[in-house]
């Protein structure tokens, strides 16, 4: 595969592979970094890269990957206890109490569920993969797929539906 | 399609990334459709032309050292080169030396040849004897 070749079918997918990466990092700066490390490692297996038979799968894998990897070798941080008195928080608006709420209870519903059904959930909603990049990730069929992301929505729905009279009809 | 129509192909994993999207983008009364538009971040403006500039650099980096390497390999073969036609003209004899050797090396031997000799060998091209008086 050559510099044009590159540029044109793989660049792209840095705003595929971006949510996911955000997901996991959890950071502007770190994303960015990593999403250019992840960039060059591809760059450098480009022949490799060209005889692939689902390019998009195994640069979406890649970037997972090398996200898991960072993630083994970053230090724990230190969480701010004060945090709950800091002056800044008290500034939040109700739309964002209202998100965090929100998040912390989505938060604990994605905890709930199997690992499976938890991942291929996030990989299809929130980092919005397809069916052929989720396989190439979890190593499930199209068909096992769809019957685990359609337990986990129903699951996510109905608990959600209790909280939030989730689908106002 | 109605809406929650779309909702049932959703929930049942039937739906389209593009269904997906416009499920969730029509409504802002759905706690996970709100979840899912504040949680995903877009790529920042200009972070595929900020990456395709570090490759490129990178290549030429990568360019510079290989040239240099190259540079740094021919200069060594020069030297070598240079160091080994030295030495060869220095041991390799020169013709008029090879006979000048080679007229030393007959001198040795007398002109005459013996009166009394015993032939130990002897073929079509060369003879061996002992000379004796």
């Amino acid at each position: 595969m050559n510099g044009t070749k590159f540029k044109e079918t793989i660049l792209p997918l840095t705003q595929k592979i971006y949510p996911m990466i955000f997901r996991m990092l959890g950071d502007v700066e770190d994303s960015n970094d990593a999403i250019q490390e992840v960039m060059i490692k591809l760059w450098n297996q480009r022949k490799k890269l060209a005889q692939h038979p689902n390019i998009t799968g195994f640069v979406v894998l890649t970037a997972r990957n090398h996200c898991l990897d960072l993630l083994k070798k970053r230090k724990p941080q230190m969480v701010d206890s004060d945090d709950s008195i800091n002056p800044e928080s008290t500034y939040r608006t109700n739309q964002e109490v209202e998100y965090q709420e929100l998040n912390a209870i989505i938060g604990e519903l994605l905890k709930e569920l199997p690992e499976q059904q938890r991942e291929v959930l996030v990989l299809r909603d929130l980092d919005g993969f397809e069916f052929a990049e989720i396989a190439e990730l979890t190593g499930l069929t199209r068909d096992h797929i769809r019957v685990v992301l359609s337990r986990a929505r129903k699951q996510i729905s109905s608990k959600l539906k209790t909280i939030y009279s989730y689908e106002k009809r | 399609m109605k809406r929650d129509e779309v909702m049932k192909k959703y929930l049942d994993g039937e739906t389209s990334l593009e269904e997906e999207k416009e499920l969730f983008h029509s409504t802002n009364e759905d706690a996970w459709a709100e979840h899912l538009s504040q949680s995903k971040k877009a790529a920042p403006e200009g972070l595929e032309d900020s990456i395709w500039e570090n490759i490129q650099s990178k290549r030429q980096q990568k360019q510079q050292f290989i040239y240099g390497l190259t540079a740094a390999a021919a200069s060594v073969v020069m030297v070598m080169s240079f160091i080994f036609f030295n030495n060869t003209n220095d041991t390799e004899m020169s013709l008029s030396q090879k006979e000048q050797m080679l007229q030393e090396a007959l001198s040795m031997f007398p002109e005459e040849k013996p009166a009394n000799k015993e032939v130990l060998y002897s073929d079509e091209l060369i003879e061996i004897y002992v000379a004796t008086n």
